[in-house]
C-alpha cells in the first residue's frame, strides 16, 4: 500500500520480489544493492537461513530522491520461494503495490513457476485482490542456461495476461534494473492516477466501480479472474467486523477508513521539520535535500509547540520514580546536600565549643568536663601529682594545686606555641584563670628549686623546660 | 456494501501535514518526558510516518523489520485466540524496543536505553498510544470533502519526473 505522508513529503512504494525457490529473487536485491548509486540504496537486511536461504524476507530500501516536490522511496521485499513458507509470504504480500515474478527459464521449473504464479493469486485473493489490481512485472531469469525456454513458450504459459515482461541474467546484473524501472512506471503511475490533484481525483473516484487498477495498457481486458474479484472483495467486507479473528490476513477490513485526500499544513500547530530533533540524518539526504518543498520551510520559523503537549496528567508517584530514576536524578542529589550540611554543623558546634569560651561556658560543666577535660586532664594529670607530693613542704599552697588544674587546661593546649607566648593568653583570658596564673610562677619556683629535695621527675621537666626557654629568649 | 471512497481509503494510508505535526509533537513530548533514545510511528507495511529522537540506526531497515517483526507474532497470537497482540517487548543488554499495536493500520515503536524501567516506558507508552490514536481517529472521521477543498494531489508532472529520475539513477546499468 502507497504510504503518502505530506507531513514528510515523502511517498513510500513497497515491491515485492515473487517466484519459484531458487529463481534468482534474492539475487536481484543484491545486484540493486551493489550496482545502484550508493546514496540510492540503503542497508540491505536478509532474515535467511544458516544455508543463506531466504527465510522470511530480504529488504533494501531505495530512495529515488526528489520527485515534484516529494522524496519518493521504494522498499524492495523478496519473499522465500519454497511452498512451505506461504505464511510468511502472504506476511510480506501485505499492502504491495508492485509485484515482480522472477520466473526461472529452465523448462524442468515451468511447474514450479506456474504454481508459484497461482499462490500469488491465492494470496492477493486473500486481501481481496486480484493479479489485475497490482502492478506486475515478469522478469524471465536465467536466459544464460543452454536449455532455456523460448520466450513465447514461457510467455503462453506464464504470460497469459500479458503483463510486461524482461529477459535476465540477474546473477550478471542483466535485466535487472530494467526491470525495475518497469515495476516502478507502473507503480508510480497508478499511484498518480489515484492521487492526482482534487480536478482529475474527482473523475478517478467517479471511474472507480471497481478498486482502482492501472493495468498497463498491454492488459488484456477479459482475464478470467477479474471477473470474480469485485464480488469477492464485496462479499468480504461487510462480513468482517475489525476485531473478528478472522482467519485471513487481508489488512483493508479491519483498518479505520484513511483521510481519502491530502491537505496542506495550514493553520495548525507546527514542529520544526525532523531535523530538530533528528541528529542523525541519512546520509543521502545531502542530495536530496537540495530542493526542499516550500511547506517544510514554513514549518522551521513556527515555534515548536512540543512543549505545550501535555502528556496527561500523570500521577505524582510517577513523577517522583521517574525523577528517581534518571541517573543522578534530584532525591540523591539533595540527600547528599543535606548530609553534608548536617556533617558541616557538627564540625562548627564542635570547634565552637572547643575554642570559644564564651560558647562553652554555656555548658554545663560536667560536659564541658567530658568534653574538653580528656584533653586537658592528660597532661596536667602530672600537676597534681607533684603538687600533692611536695605538699608536706609547702602546705599552704594547698589550695593552689586545685585551682592549678583549671589553668592547666589551657596550658598544655598551647605547648607547641612559643613559650614567650604563654603566660600571656591565661592571663588575657577571663578573670577566673587570672590569679591562679599569677600564682603559678610561685608554683612552679618551688618545684624548680625542689628538684634537688623531690626525686619525682615528671613535674620537673616540663616547668624546668619553659623557664629555660624563657631564659634562652631573654 | 463498500462505497467507492471507502474501497479507496482502505487502499492507501495517507497522512497530512497537520496530522504529522501534531504526531511530532506528541512524540517529541514523549521522548522528552520517558528518556527514551527515539521514537517512531510506523504502518503495518513498514513505512514510516513520524520519528523523534536519535537515530543510530537506518530507520527504514527498522521500520520494516519492527512492522514484520510485529506481523509474525499474529499467528502466534491466534494461535492463543487473540485477534492480535497490543504489545510487544525485546530487551537487550544496552538497548531495548517497546512497539505498541495504535488502532488497526499504525505502530508506534519506542526505542530505549535499558538502564530505563521498562514498566515506566509501558506506562507512559499507554499515554501515548491514547494521544496517538485520538490524533489518528481524528484524522479518519475528517470527511473527504473537507480535504478535497484543500487538496494538493501529488502534481500532474509526477509520474513524468519520476521516469526522468529513474533514467537518471538506473539508465546507464
Amino acid at each position: 500500500m502507497v504510504q503518502i505522508n505530506f507531513g514528510q513529503r515523502e511517498v513510500s512504494c513497497k515491491v515485492v520480489f515473487y517466484g519459484p525457490g531458487m529463481s534468482g529473487k534474492t539475487t536481484n536485491l543484491e545486484i540493486i544493492h551493489k550496482k545502484a548509486p550508493k546514496d540510492a540504496v540503503g542497508e540491505m537486511v536478509s532474515i535467511a537461513t544458516e544455508t543463506d536461504r531466504t527465510l522470511y524476507f530480504d529488504f533494501l530500501p531505495l530512495d529515488l530522491g526528489q520527485v515534484a516536490g516529494m522524496r519518493t522511496k521504494f522498499q524492495l521485499y523478496t519473499v522465500p520461494g519454497q511452498i512451505y513458507y506461504n505464511a510468511t509470504r502472504k506476511l510480506v504480500l501485505q499492502g504491495v503495490d508492485g509485484v515482480i515474478f522472477v520466473a526461472d527459464s529452465s523448462p524442468e521449473k515451468m511447474a514450479e513457476n506456474l504454481e508459484s504464479l497461482q499462490n500469488l493469486r491465492d494470496n492477493l485473493a486473500e486481501m481481496s485482490l486480484t493479479i489485475d489490481d497490482v502492478p506486475l512485472v515478469i522478469q524471465y531469469n536465467k536466459r544464460d542456461l543452454p536449455n532455456a525456454m523460448s520466450i513465447a513458450d514461457l510467455n503462453a504459459q506464464i504470460n497469459p495476461m500479458g503483463v510486461p515482461t524482461h529477459e535476465g541474467v540477474a546473477r550478471e546484473g542483466k535485466g535487472v534494473f530494467a526491470t525495475l524501472k518497469e515495476i516502478s512506471r507502473l507503480v508510480i503511475e497508478k499511484l498518480n492516477k489515484e492521487h492526482a490533484p482534487a480536478a482529475n481525483r474527482r473523475r478517478t473516484n467517479t471511474a472507480l466501480g471497481a478498486p482502482p487498477s492501472s493495468t498497463p495498457p498491454a492488459q488484456p481486458t477479459a482475464m478470467p479472474p477479474a471477473p470474480a474479484h469485485t464480488p469477492v472483495a464485496q462479499q468480504r467486507l461487510p462480513q468482517r467486523p475489525p476485531p473478528a479473528p478472522a482467519p485471513q490476513m487481508a489488512m483493508p477490513q479491519a483498518r479505520p477508513p484513511m483521510p481519502a485526500q491530502p491537505t496542506p499544513a495550514r493553520g495548525m500547530p507546527q514542529l520544526p521539520p525532523q531535523g530538530h530533533v533528528q541528529s542523525q540524518a541519512d546520509p543521502r539526504d545531502k542530495h536530496l535535500a537540495k530542493a526542499k518543498p516550500p511547506s517544510l520551510d514554513n514549518l522551521k520559523q513556527q515555534p515548536p509547540v512540543a512543549a505545550k503537549v501535555n502528556l496527561g496528567a500523570t500521577d505524582p508517584s510517577l513523577k517522583r520514580y521517574q525523577e528517581a530514576s534518571r541517573p543522578g536524578g534530584g532525591g540523591v542529589k539533595t540527600l547528599l546536600i543535606v548530609l553534608i550540611g548536617l556533617i558541616v554543623l557538627m564540625i562548627m558546634a564542635v570547634v565552637a565549643v572547643i575554642y570559644v569560651p564564651a560558647v562553652r561556658s554555656l555548658l554545663p560543666q560536667d560536659l564541658q568536663r567530658a568534653l574538653i577535660g580528656p584533653s586537658a586532664t592528660e597532661p596536667a594529670k602530672p600537676v597534681p601529682v607533684p603538687a600533692i607530693t611536695p605538699t608536706p613542704a609547702s602546705a599552704a599552697e594547698q589550695p593552689a594545686v586545685p585551682s592549678a588544674e583549671k589553668p592547666a587546661a589551657p596550658a598544655p593546649e598551647k605547648p607547641a606555641e612559643p613559650a614567650a607566648e604563654k603566660p600571656a593568653p591565661p592571663a588575657d583570658k577571663p578573670a577566673e584563670p587570672a590569679p591562679p596564673a599569677a600564682e603559678k610562677p610561685p608554683a612552679e619556683k618551688p618545684a624548680a628549686e625542689k628538684p634537688a629535695e623531690t626525686p619525682a621527675p615528671a613535674p620537673t621537666e616540663k616547668p624546668a623546660d619553659k623557664p629555660a626557654e624563657g631564659a634562652n629568649g631573654q | 456494501m463498500v462505497s467507492d471512497n471507502d474501497a479507496l481509503r482502505l487502499r492507501r494510508l495517507v497522512f497530512y501535514a497537520a496530522d504529522v505535526d501534531r504526531i511530532n509533537a506528541v512524540l517529541l513530548a514523549f521522548v522528552k518526558k520517558a528518556n527514551a533514545q527515539s521514537a517512531l510511528v510506523i504502518d503495518k507495511e513498514g513505512h514510516m510516518v513520524a520519528r523523534q529522537g536519535f537515530f543510530k540506526q537506518d530507520t527504514a531497515a527498522l521500520s520494516a523489520l519492527v512492522s514484520g517483526s510485529f506481523a509474525s507474532t499474529r499467528e502466534v497470537a491466534r494461535l492463543l485466540g487473540e485477534p492480535e497482540f497490543r504489545v510487544l517487548f525485546h530487551q537487550g543488554q544496552g538497548q531495548s524496543i517497546h512497539i505498541t499495536l495504535l488502532g488497526e493500520r499504525t505502530l508506534c515503536v519506542t526505542v530505549f536505553s535499558s538502564a530505563i524501567k521498562a514498566g515506566m516506558i509501558q506506562v507512559l507508552c499507554k499515554e501515548l498510544a491514547v494521544q496517538l490514536e485520538a490524533i489518528l481517529n481524528e484524522a479518519a472521521k475528517r470527511k473527504p470533502e473537507d480535504q478535497e477543498k484543500q487538496n494538493e494531489g501529488l502534481g500532474k508532472n509526477f509520474s513524468d519526473e519520476m521516469k526522468n529520475q529513474l533514467n537518471a539513477l538506473f539508465g546507464n546499468l
